[in-house]
């Protein structure tokens, strides 16, 4: 073969590979609204960025016919590129090539990515829209899943990982996701679950729709598997393009810091809080007042909405804020809201993003569905993650911190560096009209009019107790500071833990309350 | 996302709270005790067969009836001493989770 015809060989193999299934296949794929992988790919990336391997794997399958069948790529394109000028490594699998279904090659070329993203310190980015296993290649194609979900699991904590699903990802598939940090559902396109609605028509005469069982909107909303919902493919990238900004490429480095922008105009932090202890405001109108150009990236928005977390910068540097959120719930801790509190706290952990906390909660919630589901373990989980966290840890109490609530939020005493309260916060055992109705009860049922005692008493717990002073006193709290310092108290707490560091004791590993 | 924006009360230690709902909170069944008499499913299946009637007089761990449920039988025994009062479904019935099966005295 000529110089030139072998370029002419390679060029028409390329070719072939690059165009998937088909144009029908493609066609089909557009018909639902859907990206080809590769259109996915560049989108995310940088332009130009991306440089795609493992073009001519091939599957080693020959039963039911399949020795017959060119997968083009086998189903999965990968790859390395760059997001906003991170490095990073991605796969997307490829519906239009036999339904995006997972053989063992497949899988190897999704694993040899991801020992890439490993030793490079990388970033690792999956697009998932398969089918599922490919039940030709039998136990080879749930080896290839269980190779996946190993590295996905010894990558945790080491470079971040971030799952974006677009198209179904059901069966054992959908565990790779719930292993890594960050998952990104479209409404209408993705679906996640373990077992689909037919199976669950079959064996249990349950009727529901594929979207209402695993949707985008329910694994946003009601599980919490999801944490990033958009309502189309090219809004869920931009989501992701922010993210990445915010986070380090990987655990031993600290997130790049961004040129320092004061909150923007029209958010004053001194007009948020209502006077009285009940009523309730948007615990993220203060996040915005004090943190760089007003600009908080929510996490996990729509789920367990009674604890907001997130990311925003201080002075161009990342922070993960964990705040109660006293407009849902309350801003109660349950069940969900430890759970995702707790999730976030130990990603920030991981990957040297100093926390702050903002705390307004009357407490736990009470009922019998939240203690038959738990929520002692789940609880458990808040002051487990804060308690083990030795990122800088700083916590700034806005109104009420009442009994275990109190202890749970970054408290002093689970190793908070910096407590700072402002003048309306309330740090007591209990609300003063619970409290005043167990420790005066005799008085006020002895009275000639309880009602009047009552008050009377109440009046009396909150002059004494409703305060920041008493923890002042004792230590419990470094400053009673005023909402306007809140900013420069942070920025001046950040800048002088960023050498902090706090070591644990040896250990394999602890033994968290999952 | 759906967002009812409507304030409700939630009272905590004798403080009420003016807030919104979660979907999942305002959704949320009222606790019922378990009725000690009452045989219920705990997930759809069908009923295989039936071996008690109304009126049999029952010892605790003696079977029921079986039912069919994700490709497994089982047997469904009285959870203590007692006769039968009524016998709500027939062999080759579907029955939904939580459907009452059985009552006894």
């Amino acid at each position: 073969m000529s110089w030139l015809s072998k370029i002419r060989d390679f060029l028409t193999r390329r070719e072939t590979v690059i165009s998937g299934g088909g144009p029908k296949a493609i066609e089909k794929q557009l018909a639902m609204g859907k990206l080809t992988a590769r259109q996915r790919i560049t989108a995310i990336l940088d332009p130009d960025s991306f440089y795609e391997y493992d073009l001519f794997v091939e599957h080693r399958c020959a039963d039911f016919g399949m020795d017959k069948k060119a997968l083009a790529g086998d189903g999965v394109v990968t790859g390395t590129g760059t997001i906003m000028g991170y490095p990073v490594c991605i796969f997307a699998q490829d519906f239009t090539v036999a339904g995006g279904s997972l053989g063992l090659a497949h899988a190897r070329k999704i694993t040899k990515i991801m020992d890439h993203a490993m030793k490079l310190g990388i970033p690792l980015i999956g697009i998932n829209d398969s089918g599922g296993a490919r039940i030709q290649e039998g136990v080879n194609s749930l080896a290839g899943y269980g190779e996946i979900f190993y590295r996905n699991t010894l990558a945790s904590g080491v470079i971040p990982q971030i799952s974006v699903i677009l198209g179904p990802c059901a069966g054992g598939a959908v565990y790779s996701p719930a292993l890594t940090d960050f998952v990104f559902v479209v409404e209408g396109i993705s679906k996640m679950f373990i077992t689909g609605p037919e199976v669950i028509k079959t064996v249990l005469g349950e009727e529901i729709s594929m979207e209402d069982l695993g949707g985008a909107r329910v694994q946003t909303e009601i599980s919490g598997n999801a944490h990033f919902y958009a309502d189309s493919e090219l809004e869920c990238f931009e989501q992701i393009k922010k993210l990445v900004t915010f986070i380090p490429w990987n655990n031993r480095k600290k997130a790049d810091p961004y040129p320092p922008k004061p909150p923007k105009p029209g958010h004053d932090v001194e007009k948020i809080i209502p006077s009285e202890p009940n009523r309730p405001y948007d615990v993220r109108d203060v996040v915005r007042a004090v943190c760089d150009d007003s600009d908080f990236f929510e996490v996990q928005k729509h789920w367990a909405a009674n604890i907001v977390v997130g990311f925003a910068r201080m002075h161009g540097q990342t922070i993960g804020v964990v705040a109660n959120q006293p407009l849902v719930l309350a801003g109660v801790l349950d069940v969900d809201s430890s759970d995702k509190a707790a999730r976030f706290i130990r990603f920030c952990d991981a990957f040297n993003i100093p926390l702050v906390t903002f705390v307004d909660l009357p407490g736990y919630l009470p009922g019998v569905d939240q203690e038959h589901a738990g929520v002692i373990r789940h609880g458990a989980k808040v002051l487990y993650s804060y308690s083990e966290a030795t990122v800088p840890k700083i916590t700034v109490i806005l109104r009420k911190a009442y009994g275990g609530g109190y202890i749970a939020m970054c408290s002093r005493h689970l190793g908070a560096d910096f407590v700072f309260a402002w003048p309306s916060a309330e740090i007591a055992v209990m609300g003063p009209e619970g409290a005043a109705n167990i420790i005066f009860r005799a008085e006020i049922q002895g009275a000639p009019d309880p009602n009047a005692m009552r008050r009377e008493k109440v009046a009396e717990y909150t002059e004494k107790f409703a305060n920041p002073y008493i923890a002042a006193a004792n230590g419990h709290i470094d400053a009673v500071i005023l909402p306007a310092e809140t900013r420069d108290f942070l920025i001046h707490a950040m800048e002088i833990s960023a050498q902090k560091a706090e070591s644990r004791p040896s250990k394999k590993h602890g033994v968290p309350p999952f | 996302m759906s967002d009812e924006r409507e304030f409700r009360q939630l009272e905590l230690d004798d403080t009420a709270y003016s807030t919104l709902y979660t979907r999942k909170f305002a959704q949320r069944k009222p606790y019922q005790p378990a009725d000690p008499r009452q045989v219920r499913t705990r997930i759809p299946a069908m009923v295989v067969s039936v071996s008690v009637q109304p009126g049999r007089r029952v010892r605790r761990g003696e079977a029921l009836l079986v039912v069919e449920a994700m490709k497994m039988r089982n047997e469904i025994t009285a959870h203590h001493d007692g006769v039968v009062a009524r016998v709500l479904v027939t062999p080759g019935q579907m029955v939904a989770k939580d459907e009452l099966l059985l009552e006894l005295e």
